[in-house]
């Protein structure tokens, strides 16, 4: 009996213990860390000013702290899906598009119930994240190609920011020296193959040409793709770019004042007058210089891993990044000329960086570099394309054999 | 009843062994022959089909694989080659003279101590077309060096990867070969001598036959390396130029990494292992061999 009530009174302590304690505890609780890998907190100047908007929103916060994990761009991709295919990964990523349509057909993304559009309403690119009538992500950048003069080399050649294909190609052999000046630059080799086929489709939907048609058959030694193969060639052949570095080698010869023009993102005026203040003056953006208007187009998005165990707080986090306020903040630490809202950039931020007014201005322009039908199978398309490429800038292959064998094996692939 | 006994302790005292081989070697093993007969997806590990022999039909019959192989059993050879000439050469220099001093032997290990990664990235360095101190140095030789693309040319890619091989492995081959050479009695050469044998005769017929079982050895385990060499591979020239440099582990990783068939490249894997037991195998039979002929 004794026994009983000793019992009886060590629950009730326990249970009354408990009582107080609990809501203490979830009153106090830490908050929940979650998990966000963007390769450009890696990148030099905006790295670190993403960082500081990702404390910001940590110090505004009781419930939730975002971790920021980086890997570099070459193996991004690569390291993030692989990791999400085993069931991990960070709980939200930044993704590019052909990357996320992999991400999604694998159902490794979760669907963005309940995410509020921005006040300023959504971007029309951000449509492209509408699969299936159901959101699977938001826009974090998107920005096209234009072409970055350094006013001072050419003017040093009595030139200009070239407007024409012609003046382009007049303009690298007048700026070139040898090798201790380059008149233009764009990646050539296999270690760089996902920036490769951005620069190389520049080439091909400038002259017209396109990856597939629109039923989705490989259009790869169609006319237009192999005149802007030749031209292409034309370029590596005569050394106007400096053969066999990587972009940031190249990037970081522009900045160095060595090369005259760059046919590169939007991103790129922000980190050349970063790494070179003294080059912003020097800068001018005129549009892709090809016989059309049409240029290569990067379109990155926020996604919520599907295997993440903290859904909630992961939308949590992307309705805030997609808050009006937070959008202009992000352009203004990023530098973007276009977001996940429709807004332009703040005044004040155009006033810094003048080139996004340019980038805006061409942003219809853009095309994603996606084989239109075959998408999924970019990555493959993408290797056999460039494999080719590689064999016609340095084994002698014809461009047309060399295209045609690409076209052979792609038509093989997509068993068309 | 002792004799069950004693055998039931061996059993005992081999378990751990035996289950931690079985852990760390056999069920990895068993699990990729096993992937390679299904159409896993990368990206959904747990999405997969049995297909048969669907991906190895479809790996013989692929336009790149052959290539992949000869590009593979190029590469394995001449770094296999050149590692035990250039570790032989370096162990007979430091077996000689003062020239087997402490600082000697550190100098020469260090290459092989130095993290692959970390080679690679120096040799991208090295190499570089513009800013590299290759080209410099063939420059001020006069020897050309104006923007020569050491991975990127298909004719230059595979010897410079071969170099960066080279360097790196042959350290601890010299340091094996030393070790094996310092076992050989000085008696014999000794004796040899006073028997007016030249020192190449000495060599060919004393030193060479006493150390054939370490060279044997070594050349084995070069040889597995090479065949799965990814590393400094994958960071100096990802395959490419032309798929000059793509060997089977290179094919290996895009397919299961890049294109997300980690059956078919479990195939390939299987493929590669194969391989190296047929390397093991022939040791196997050539050390046999020897030992008969003793």
């Amino acid at each position: 009996m004794k026994i009983n009530k000793i019992t009886g009174s060590i629950a009730s302590a326990i249970l009354a213990i408990g009582l107080v304690t609990v809501p203490t505890s979830i009153a106090n609780a830490a908050p929940v860390e979650i998990t966000y890998s963007n390769w450009q907190f890696a990148e030099p100047g905006r790295g670190e000013a993403l960082q500081k908007l990702i404390d910001e929103y940590n110090a505004s916060q009781t419930k939730i702290k975002v971790k920021s994990i980086s890997y570099p761009y070459a193996s991004y991709a690569t390291t993030i899906l692989t990791q999400m295919g085993a069931r991990s990964g960070p709980d939200v990523v930044n993704l590019d598009y052909d990357v996320f349509l992999r991400a999604n057909q694998a159902r490794l993304v979760s669907p963005m119930t309940g995410i509020v559009a921005p006040k300023a309403g959504w971007a029309s690119y951000d449509s492209n994240y509408n699969i299936n009538k159901k959101r699977m992500g938001v826009t974090w950048q998107s920005t096209g190609y234009s072409l970055i003069c350094n006013k001072k080399l050419l003017a040093a050649e009595g030139l200009t920011c070239p407007k024409t294909y012609e003046q382009f190609k007049a303009a690298a052999a007048a700026t070139t020296k040898g090798s201790t000046q380059y008149g233009f630059a764009f990646r050539n080799t296999m270690t760089q193959t996902s920036g490769w086929w951005f620069d190389l489709s520049n080439f091909v939907f400038g002259f017209g040409g396109r990856w597939t048609d629109a039923k989705g058959n490989p259009t790869i030694n169609s006319a237009a793709v192999q005149k802007a193969v030749t031209e292409y060639k034309d370029f590596f052949d005569k050394k106007y770019i400096p053969q066999g570095l990587t972009a940031t080698e190249y990037r970081r010869l522009f900045w160095e004042e060595k090369i005259a023009m760059n046919l590169d993102n939007g991103s790129l005026p922000t980190i050349f007058s970063g790494e070179n203040p003294g080059l912003k003056e020097n800068l001018v953006i005129e549009k892709s210089p090809f016989p059309t208007d049409k240029n290569a187009q990067i379109l990155i998005g926020t996604h919520i891993n599907a295997n993440s165990k903290k859904q909630v707080q992961g939308r949590a986090f992307v309705n805030w990044l997609v808050t009006n306020a937070t959008q202009a903040k992000l352009m203004e630490a990023m530098t973007l000329e276009a977001a996940a809202w429709k807004s332009p950039p703040p005044a004040a931020l155009v006033a810094r960086a003048p080139w996004l007014k340019d980038y805006q201005k061409y942003a219809s322009n853009g095309l994603l570099v996606l084989p239109v039908g075959a998408e999924l199978a970019t990555e493959e398309i993408r290797t056999i394309v460039l494999t080719q490429v590689d064999k016609i800038l340095r084994s002698g292959v014809t461009v047309k054999d060399g295209l045609d064998e690409a076209q052979k094996k792609v038509k093989e692939l997509l068993g068309k | 009843m002792l004799k069950i006994s004693a055998k039931l302790t061996n059993w005992f005292l081999l378990g751990p062994a035996f289950l931690f081989l079985a852990v760390i070697l056999g069920f990895p093993l068993l699990r990729g022959l096993q992937l390679s007969f299904t159409d896993t997806p990368t990206l959904n590990p747990t999405e997969s089909t049995y297909v048969g022999l669907a991906n190895y039909s479809n790996l013989f019959s692929s336009s790149s694989f052959l290539p992949a192989l000869i590009v593979t059993i190029i590469y394995a050879s001449i770094a296999v080659i050149g590692a035990l000439i250039v570790g032989m050469t370096t162990a007979l220099i430091m077996n000689r003279t003062a020239a087997s001093k402490f600082w000697v032997r550190t100098f020469v290990t260090l290459p092989w101590a130095a993290p692959p990664v970390a080679v690679a990235l120096i040799f991208l360095w090295i190499f570089n077309p513009q800013n590299g101190v290759a080209n410099y140095a063939l420059r001020v030789l006069g020897l050309g060096g104006n923007g020569t693309q050491w991975f990127s040319n298909p004719s230059l890619a595979m010897p410079a990867l071969l170099l960066v091989t080279i360097w790196m492995t042959f350290p601890l081959t010299s340091l094996i070969f030393l070790a094996a050479l310092q076992s050989v009695p000085k008696e014999l050469s000794e004796s040899a001598m006073i028997d007016g044998a030249s020192s190449r005769k000495i060599l060919w017929h004393i030193t060479f036959p006493i150390i054939r079982p370490t060279i044997y050895v070594m050349t084995l385990l070069l040889s597995i390396w090479a065949l799965r060499r990814f590393d400094i591979i994958w960071i100096l020239t990802e395959g490419g130029p032309v798929e000059k440099t793509t060997t089977l582990v290179i094919k290996l990783y895009r397919e299961a990494f890049y294109y997300s068939r980690l059956g078919s490249a479990a195939a390939m894997g299987m493929v590669g292992f194969a391989l190296s037991v047929l390397l093991t195998f022939v040791y196997f039979r050539a050390n046999k061999k020897v030992e008969e002929s003793m």
